[in-house]
Protein backbone atom coordinates (compact mmCIF):
# COMPACT_ATOMS: atom_id res chain seq x y z
CA UNK A 1 0.00 0.00 0.00
CA UNK A 2 1.58 3.25 -1.15
CA UNK A 3 1.04 6.44 0.85
CA UNK A 4 -0.16 9.53 -1.02
CA UNK A 5 2.49 11.88 -2.43
CA UNK A 6 2.74 15.17 -0.49
CA UNK A 7 1.08 17.25 -3.21
CA UNK A 8 -2.07 15.14 -3.06
CA UNK A 9 -2.34 15.08 0.71
CA UNK A 10 -4.93 17.14 2.48
CA UNK A 11 -3.53 20.40 3.77
CA UNK A 12 -3.24 20.58 7.55
CA UNK A 13 -2.79 23.02 10.40
CA UNK A 14 -1.25 22.42 13.80
CA UNK A 15 -2.74 24.02 16.89
CA UNK A 16 -0.47 24.37 19.89
CA UNK A 17 -2.58 24.38 23.04
CA UNK A 18 -2.22 24.43 26.78
CA UNK A 19 -4.44 22.64 29.27
CA UNK A 20 -5.35 24.11 32.65
CA UNK A 21 -6.88 21.55 34.96
CA UNK A 22 -7.66 20.89 38.60
CA UNK A 23 -5.84 17.56 38.51
CA UNK A 24 -3.51 15.79 36.12
CA UNK A 25 -5.25 14.62 32.99
CA UNK A 26 -4.13 11.49 31.13
CA UNK A 27 -3.67 11.51 27.39
CA UNK A 28 -6.34 8.83 26.94
CA UNK A 29 -8.97 10.84 28.83
CA UNK A 30 -8.20 13.97 26.85
CA UNK A 31 -8.58 12.13 23.54
CA UNK A 32 -11.87 10.59 24.66
CA UNK A 33 -13.24 13.96 25.74
CA UNK A 34 -12.10 15.64 22.50
CA UNK A 35 -13.84 12.95 20.45
CA UNK A 36 -16.96 13.26 22.54
CA UNK A 37 -16.98 17.06 22.33
CA UNK A 38 -16.53 16.97 18.56
CA UNK A 39 -19.23 14.33 18.16
CA UNK A 40 -21.79 16.27 20.22
CA UNK A 41 -20.97 19.65 18.69
CA UNK A 42 -20.50 18.89 14.98
CA UNK A 43 -21.58 15.26 14.65
CA UNK A 44 -20.03 12.43 12.65
CA UNK A 45 -20.00 14.34 9.36
CA UNK A 46 -18.34 17.34 10.95
CA UNK A 47 -15.78 15.14 12.73
CA UNK A 48 -14.70 13.59 9.45
CA UNK A 49 -14.29 17.04 7.90
CA UNK A 50 -12.30 18.42 10.83
CA UNK A 51 -9.99 15.35 10.94
CA UNK A 52 -8.72 16.31 14.36
CA UNK A 53 -5.87 14.27 15.82
CA UNK A 54 -3.97 14.74 19.02
CA UNK A 55 -0.33 14.49 17.99
CA UNK A 56 1.45 15.07 21.26
CA UNK A 57 0.40 15.83 24.79
CA UNK A 58 2.49 15.86 27.89
CA UNK A 59 2.09 17.63 31.20
CA UNK A 60 -0.12 20.52 30.12
CA UNK A 61 0.88 21.39 26.56
CA UNK A 62 0.11 19.63 23.34
CA UNK A 63 -0.29 19.83 19.59
CA UNK A 64 -3.48 19.14 17.73
CA UNK A 65 -3.73 18.47 14.01
CA UNK A 66 -6.74 19.58 12.00
CA UNK A 67 -7.78 20.30 8.41
CA UNK A 68 -6.45 23.62 7.11
CA UNK A 69 -9.86 25.03 6.20
CA UNK A 70 -11.47 24.03 9.50
CA UNK A 71 -9.25 25.80 12.01
CA UNK A 72 -12.07 27.90 13.51
CA UNK A 73 -14.35 24.93 13.92
CA UNK A 74 -11.58 22.94 15.59
CA UNK A 75 -10.93 25.84 17.94
CA UNK A 76 -14.62 25.91 18.79
CA UNK A 77 -14.64 22.19 19.55
CA UNK A 78 -11.63 22.58 21.83
CA UNK A 79 -13.18 25.62 23.52
CA UNK A 80 -16.40 23.73 24.21
CA UNK A 81 -14.69 21.34 26.63
CA UNK A 82 -15.43 22.28 30.23
CA UNK A 83 -14.58 19.16 32.19
CA UNK A 84 -12.91 15.77 31.76
CA UNK A 85 -14.23 12.98 33.98
CA UNK A 86 -15.61 15.51 36.43
CA UNK A 87 -12.38 17.52 36.63
CA UNK A 88 -12.71 21.12 35.48
CA UNK A 89 -10.39 21.93 32.58
CA UNK A 90 -9.77 24.69 30.09
CA UNK A 91 -8.06 24.29 26.73
CA UNK A 92 -6.43 27.41 25.36
CA UNK A 93 -5.09 27.53 21.82
CA UNK A 94 -1.71 29.25 21.90
CA UNK A 95 -1.29 29.52 18.17
CA UNK A 96 -1.77 27.97 14.77
CA UNK A 97 1.04 26.88 12.46
CA UNK A 98 1.53 25.07 9.20
CA UNK A 99 4.14 22.67 10.54
CA UNK A 100 4.70 20.80 13.77
CA UNK A 101 8.15 22.31 14.12
CA UNK A 102 6.92 25.88 13.80
CA UNK A 103 4.12 25.38 16.31
CA UNK A 104 6.55 23.83 18.81
CA UNK A 105 9.16 26.53 18.40
CA UNK A 106 6.86 29.54 18.20
CA UNK A 107 4.29 28.69 20.84
CA UNK A 108 5.23 25.83 23.15
CA UNK A 109 8.85 26.68 23.89
CA UNK A 110 8.18 30.40 24.30
CA UNK A 111 5.35 29.69 26.71
CA UNK A 112 7.75 28.06 29.18
CA UNK A 113 9.95 31.10 29.26
CA UNK A 114 7.05 33.48 29.69
CA UNK A 115 5.43 31.80 32.67
CA UNK A 116 8.62 31.30 34.66
CA UNK A 117 8.98 35.01 35.30
CA UNK A 118 8.88 35.51 39.08
CA UNK A 119 6.79 38.36 40.49
CA UNK A 120 7.70 38.15 44.15
CA UNK A 121 10.29 36.26 46.15
CA UNK A 122 9.15 33.54 48.43
CA UNK A 123 10.63 33.49 51.91
CA UNK A 124 9.16 30.25 53.19
CA UNK A 125 6.93 27.43 52.06
CA UNK A 126 3.67 26.74 53.79
CA UNK A 127 0.57 24.73 53.04
CA UNK A 128 -1.83 26.88 55.02
CA UNK A 129 -2.83 30.34 53.98
CA UNK A 130 -5.49 32.93 54.59
CA UNK A 131 -6.97 35.67 52.45
CA UNK A 132 -9.60 38.36 52.72
CA UNK A 133 -12.39 39.02 50.26
CA UNK A 134 -14.99 41.66 51.05
CA UNK A 135 -13.99 41.61 54.74
CA UNK A 136 -14.41 37.85 55.02
CA UNK A 137 -11.38 35.82 55.99
CA UNK A 138 -11.12 32.53 54.17
CA UNK A 139 -8.45 30.08 55.25
CA UNK A 140 -7.48 26.92 53.51
CA UNK A 141 -4.86 24.55 52.27
CA UNK A 142 -2.79 25.22 49.18
CA UNK A 143 -3.49 22.46 46.68
CA UNK A 144 -1.51 23.63 43.69
CA UNK A 145 0.69 26.54 42.91
CA UNK A 146 1.78 27.81 39.53
CA UNK A 147 3.86 30.96 39.89
CA UNK A 148 1.42 33.59 41.13
CA UNK A 149 -1.65 31.44 40.82
CA UNK A 150 -2.77 29.37 43.77
CA UNK A 151 -5.61 26.89 44.17
CA UNK A 152 -6.99 26.63 47.67
CA UNK A 153 -9.17 24.03 49.36
CA UNK A 154 -11.11 25.87 52.07
CA UNK A 155 -11.06 24.48 55.62
CA UNK A 156 -14.63 25.20 56.59
CA UNK A 157 -17.55 23.69 54.66
CA UNK A 158 -19.26 27.08 54.89
CA UNK A 159 -18.01 28.03 51.42
CA UNK A 160 -19.22 24.97 49.58
CA UNK A 161 -22.13 26.83 48.04
CA UNK A 162 -19.76 29.23 46.34
CA UNK A 163 -17.72 26.38 44.90
CA UNK A 164 -20.91 24.64 43.85
CA UNK A 165 -22.05 27.84 42.19
CA UNK A 166 -18.89 27.83 40.08
CA UNK A 167 -18.69 24.07 39.62
CA UNK A 168 -15.11 23.95 40.85
CA UNK A 169 -13.35 22.19 43.72
CA UNK A 170 -10.93 24.87 44.78
CA UNK A 171 -10.80 28.61 45.23
CA UNK A 172 -8.56 30.22 42.64
CA UNK A 173 -6.57 33.11 44.04
CA UNK A 174 -3.20 34.73 43.47
CA UNK A 175 -0.29 35.59 45.74
CA UNK A 176 -1.49 39.19 45.70
CA UNK A 177 -4.62 38.25 47.65
CA UNK A 178 -2.79 36.71 50.55
CA UNK A 179 -2.74 39.06 53.49
CA UNK A 180 -0.02 37.45 55.57
CA UNK A 181 2.93 37.92 53.29
CA UNK A 182 5.44 36.37 55.71
CA UNK A 183 3.88 32.93 55.30
CA UNK A 184 4.20 33.09 51.59
CA UNK B 1 -6.01 38.42 10.94
CA UNK B 2 -4.38 41.81 11.05
CA UNK B 3 -7.57 43.33 12.42
CA UNK B 4 -7.75 40.66 15.11
CA UNK B 5 -4.26 41.46 16.31
CA UNK B 6 -4.89 45.20 16.59
CA UNK B 7 -8.27 45.01 18.29
CA UNK B 8 -8.82 45.52 22.00
CA UNK B 9 -11.08 42.90 23.52
CA UNK B 10 -13.38 43.21 26.51
CA UNK B 11 -15.36 40.68 28.48
CA UNK B 12 -18.09 42.49 30.36
CA UNK B 13 -19.65 39.75 32.47
CA UNK B 14 -17.28 37.89 34.79
CA UNK B 15 -18.21 36.85 38.31
CA UNK B 16 -15.59 36.98 41.04
CA UNK B 17 -15.24 35.83 44.59
CA UNK B 18 -17.96 37.12 46.88
CA UNK B 19 -20.36 35.16 44.67
CA UNK B 20 -18.19 32.60 42.97
CA UNK B 21 -14.93 30.77 43.50
CA UNK B 22 -12.15 32.90 42.03
CA UNK B 23 -10.62 36.07 43.37
CA UNK B 24 -10.70 39.22 41.21
CA UNK B 25 -6.93 39.23 40.82
CA UNK B 26 -6.87 35.63 39.56
CA UNK B 27 -9.50 36.34 36.93
CA UNK B 28 -7.77 39.53 35.91
CA UNK B 29 -4.41 37.81 35.46
CA UNK B 30 -5.95 34.95 33.49
CA UNK B 31 -7.90 37.36 31.29
CA UNK B 32 -4.80 39.40 30.62
CA UNK B 33 -2.87 36.28 29.63
CA UNK B 34 -5.64 35.42 27.20
CA UNK B 35 -5.34 38.72 25.39
CA UNK B 36 -8.14 40.83 26.81
CA UNK B 37 -7.62 44.56 27.25
CA UNK B 38 -10.16 44.88 29.99
CA UNK B 39 -12.85 43.03 31.91
CA UNK B 40 -15.87 43.95 33.94
CA UNK B 41 -16.30 42.10 37.22
CA UNK B 42 -19.99 41.89 37.94
CA UNK B 43 -21.41 41.03 41.30
CA UNK B 44 -24.86 39.60 42.04
CA UNK B 45 -25.00 41.47 45.30
CA UNK B 46 -27.07 44.60 44.88
CA UNK B 47 -25.17 46.40 47.62
CA UNK B 48 -22.04 46.00 45.52
CA UNK B 49 -19.57 44.30 47.84
CA UNK B 50 -17.05 44.36 45.03
CA UNK B 51 -15.22 47.58 45.75
CA UNK B 52 -12.37 49.18 43.95
CA UNK B 53 -9.99 48.50 46.84
CA UNK B 54 -10.42 44.77 46.37
CA UNK B 55 -9.25 45.22 42.81
CA UNK B 56 -5.65 44.45 41.99
CA UNK B 57 -5.15 47.76 40.25
CA UNK B 58 -1.71 48.44 41.70
CA UNK B 59 -0.06 45.32 40.29
CA UNK B 60 2.90 46.12 38.07
CA UNK B 61 1.88 43.37 35.66
CA UNK B 62 -1.44 45.07 35.05
CA UNK B 63 -0.45 48.29 33.41
CA UNK B 64 -2.77 49.15 30.54
CA UNK B 65 -5.36 46.66 31.75
CA UNK B 66 -8.78 48.09 32.44
CA UNK B 67 -10.93 46.77 35.27
CA UNK B 68 -14.53 47.83 35.67
CA UNK B 69 -17.11 46.91 38.24
CA UNK B 70 -20.71 46.15 37.53
CA UNK B 71 -23.82 44.56 38.91
CA UNK B 72 -25.80 41.71 37.44
CA UNK B 73 -29.30 42.33 38.74
CA UNK B 74 -31.40 39.24 39.32
CA UNK B 75 -34.77 39.87 40.82
CA UNK B 76 -37.85 37.73 41.10
CA UNK B 77 -40.36 40.44 40.32
CA UNK B 78 -40.22 42.89 37.47
CA UNK B 79 -41.57 45.75 39.60
CA UNK B 80 -38.40 45.70 41.70
CA UNK B 81 -36.16 45.88 38.67
CA UNK B 82 -36.84 49.47 37.64
CA UNK B 83 -36.25 50.64 41.20
CA UNK B 84 -32.98 48.77 41.50
CA UNK B 85 -31.73 50.07 38.17
CA UNK B 86 -32.42 53.72 39.03
CA UNK B 87 -30.79 53.26 42.43
CA UNK B 88 -27.65 51.66 41.03
CA UNK B 89 -27.17 53.90 38.01
CA UNK B 90 -24.26 56.17 38.85
CA UNK B 91 -23.08 53.96 41.70
CA UNK B 92 -21.66 51.26 39.49
CA UNK B 93 -20.10 51.38 36.08
CA UNK B 94 -22.02 48.76 34.17
CA UNK B 95 -25.54 47.51 34.84
CA UNK B 96 -26.44 44.09 33.55
CA UNK B 97 -29.81 42.40 33.85
CA UNK B 98 -29.82 38.64 34.18
CA UNK B 99 -32.56 37.75 31.73
CA UNK B 100 -34.04 34.51 30.52
CA UNK B 101 -37.59 34.94 31.70
CA UNK B 102 -39.76 36.66 29.10
CA UNK B 103 -41.08 39.31 31.52
CA UNK B 104 -37.56 40.04 32.71
CA UNK B 105 -36.24 40.36 29.17
CA UNK B 106 -39.02 42.78 28.39
CA UNK B 107 -38.46 44.92 31.48
CA UNK B 108 -34.72 45.05 30.71
CA UNK B 109 -34.95 46.09 27.06
CA UNK B 110 -37.59 48.73 27.85
CA UNK B 111 -35.34 50.47 30.36
CA UNK B 112 -32.85 52.86 28.78
CA UNK B 113 -30.67 52.85 31.90
CA UNK B 114 -29.74 49.20 31.43
CA UNK B 115 -26.50 48.52 29.58
CA UNK B 116 -26.68 44.82 28.79
CA UNK B 117 -29.37 42.17 28.83
CA UNK B 118 -27.37 39.09 29.81
CA UNK B 119 -28.22 35.52 28.84
CA UNK B 120 -31.63 36.30 27.30
CA UNK B 121 -31.71 32.73 25.99
CA UNK B 122 -31.24 31.09 29.40
CA UNK B 123 -34.63 29.38 29.22
CA UNK B 124 -34.09 28.37 25.61
CA UNK B 125 -36.51 31.01 24.29
CA UNK B 126 -35.42 33.64 21.77
CA UNK B 127 -36.36 37.31 21.77
CA UNK B 128 -39.18 38.46 19.53
CA UNK B 129 -39.62 41.44 17.22
CA UNK B 130 -41.29 43.59 19.90
CA UNK B 131 -38.44 43.14 22.36
CA UNK B 132 -35.88 43.58 19.58
CA UNK B 133 -37.38 46.92 18.57
CA UNK B 134 -37.45 48.10 22.19
CA UNK B 135 -33.80 47.08 22.64
CA UNK B 136 -32.82 49.00 19.53
CA UNK B 137 -34.75 52.11 20.65
CA UNK B 138 -33.29 52.10 24.17
CA UNK B 139 -29.78 51.07 23.18
CA UNK B 140 -29.74 48.00 25.41
CA UNK B 141 -27.08 45.58 24.22
CA UNK B 142 -28.11 41.97 23.78
CA UNK B 143 -25.66 39.46 25.17
CA UNK B 144 -24.63 36.16 23.62
CA UNK B 145 -23.29 34.18 26.55
CA UNK B 146 -20.78 31.55 25.58
CA UNK B 147 -20.99 29.63 28.85
CA UNK B 148 -24.23 28.13 27.58
CA UNK B 149 -22.34 26.50 24.70
CA UNK B 150 -19.49 25.42 26.95
CA UNK B 151 -21.35 24.01 29.93
CA UNK B 152 -24.37 22.44 28.30
CA UNK B 153 -24.65 19.37 26.14
CA UNK B 154 -27.35 17.77 24.04
CA UNK B 155 -30.86 19.07 23.68
CA UNK B 156 -30.49 22.02 26.04
CA UNK B 157 -27.53 23.32 24.05
CA UNK B 158 -29.45 22.71 20.85
CA UNK B 159 -32.29 24.92 22.14
CA UNK B 160 -29.85 27.66 23.16
CA UNK B 161 -28.16 27.55 19.75
CA UNK B 162 -31.50 27.83 17.99
CA UNK B 163 -32.53 30.75 20.19
CA UNK B 164 -29.20 32.49 19.62
CA UNK B 165 -29.58 32.05 15.88
CA UNK B 166 -32.94 33.78 16.01
CA UNK B 167 -31.59 36.52 18.28
CA UNK B 168 -28.81 37.08 15.78
CA UNK B 169 -31.34 37.44 12.98
CA UNK B 170 -33.23 40.08 15.03
CA UNK B 171 -30.00 41.84 15.94
CA UNK B 172 -29.11 42.15 12.26
CA UNK B 173 -32.58 43.29 11.23
CA UNK B 174 -33.14 45.91 13.95
CA UNK B 175 -29.49 46.91 14.31
CA UNK B 176 -29.30 46.19 18.04
CA UNK B 177 -25.89 46.48 19.74
CA UNK B 178 -24.67 43.02 20.69
CA UNK B 179 -21.94 41.82 23.01
CA UNK B 180 -20.34 38.43 23.50
CA UNK B 181 -19.52 37.63 27.11
CA UNK B 182 -18.25 34.55 28.87
CA UNK B 183 -20.52 34.89 31.93
CA UNK B 184 -17.64 33.14 33.70
CA UNK B 185 -18.01 31.87 37.23
CA UNK B 186 -14.42 30.68 37.51
CA UNK B 187 -11.28 30.96 35.43
CA UNK B 188 -12.14 27.60 33.86
CA UNK B 189 -15.05 29.33 32.10
CA UNK B 190 -12.93 32.07 30.56
CA UNK B 191 -12.16 31.74 26.86
CA UNK B 192 -9.75 33.78 24.82
CA UNK B 193 -11.21 36.24 22.26
CA UNK B 194 -10.46 33.99 19.30
CA UNK B 195 -12.15 31.05 20.95
CA UNK B 196 -15.18 33.21 21.67
CA UNK B 197 -15.29 34.08 17.98
CA UNK B 198 -14.95 30.40 17.05
CA UNK B 199 -17.85 29.49 19.34
CA UNK B 200 -19.97 32.36 18.04
CA UNK B 201 -19.45 31.08 14.51
CA UNK B 202 -21.36 27.91 15.43
CA UNK B 203 -24.66 29.77 15.44
CA UNK B 204 -24.02 31.69 12.27
CA UNK B 205 -22.25 34.83 13.44
CA UNK B 206 -19.62 36.05 11.03
CA UNK B 207 -16.10 36.78 12.16
CA UNK B 208 -16.53 40.53 11.66
CA UNK B 209 -19.73 40.62 13.70
CA UNK B 210 -18.11 38.65 16.51
CA UNK B 211 -15.10 40.97 16.47
CA UNK B 212 -17.44 43.95 16.68
CA UNK B 213 -19.31 42.38 19.59
CA UNK B 214 -16.10 41.70 21.50
CA UNK B 215 -14.36 45.02 21.01
CA UNK B 216 -16.29 47.95 19.52
CA UNK B 217 -19.63 47.58 21.33
CA UNK B 218 -18.10 46.98 24.81
CA UNK B 219 -15.80 49.97 24.28
CA UNK B 220 -18.85 52.08 23.46
CA UNK B 221 -20.65 50.95 26.63
CA UNK B 222 -17.59 51.67 28.76
CA UNK B 223 -17.06 55.09 27.22
CA UNK B 224 -20.70 56.01 27.73
CA UNK B 225 -20.62 55.05 31.41
CA UNK B 226 -17.23 56.33 32.46
CA UNK B 227 -17.30 59.60 30.56
CA UNK B 228 -17.57 62.32 33.23
CA UNK B 229 -18.61 64.92 30.66
CA UNK B 230 -21.84 63.22 29.79
CA UNK B 231 -24.91 64.63 31.52
CA UNK B 232 -27.58 62.28 30.29
CA UNK B 233 -28.29 60.02 27.36
CA UNK B 234 -27.15 61.91 24.24
CA UNK B 235 -26.13 65.10 26.08
CA UNK B 236 -22.51 65.75 26.82
CA UNK B 237 -20.26 68.70 27.73
CA UNK B 238 -17.93 69.53 24.85
CA UNK B 239 -14.69 71.41 25.49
Amino acid sequence: MKILPPTLRESKRYLAFSLTAEKDISRRDLINELNFAAATLVGDVGCSELSMHLLSFDDCNGIMQCAANKVWESRGVMASISSIKGVRVRLTVLGVSGTVRASTQNYLLINDIKTSEPERERTAESDECEFFIANNAISGKVVRRNNNEIDILPDSPHYEDKLENSGTRYFGITVFDITDKEIE
Amino acid sequence: MGVLKQSKFYDLNIHALPDCADSPSRLVLEAKDMGYSGICLTSFNKNNTLHKQDMPISLPALKNFEIYTGIEIRVERVAKLTKEVSRLRGKTEIIIIGGGDEDMNRAAVENGKVDILAHPTAHGKPLNHVLAKAAADNGVAVDFNMDALIMQRGSSRMKVLTAMRQNLMLVRKYNIPMVITSNARSHYDLRSPREMIALAMFFGMTQDEALHALSVVPQGIIRRNTNSNSIMEGVEVVE
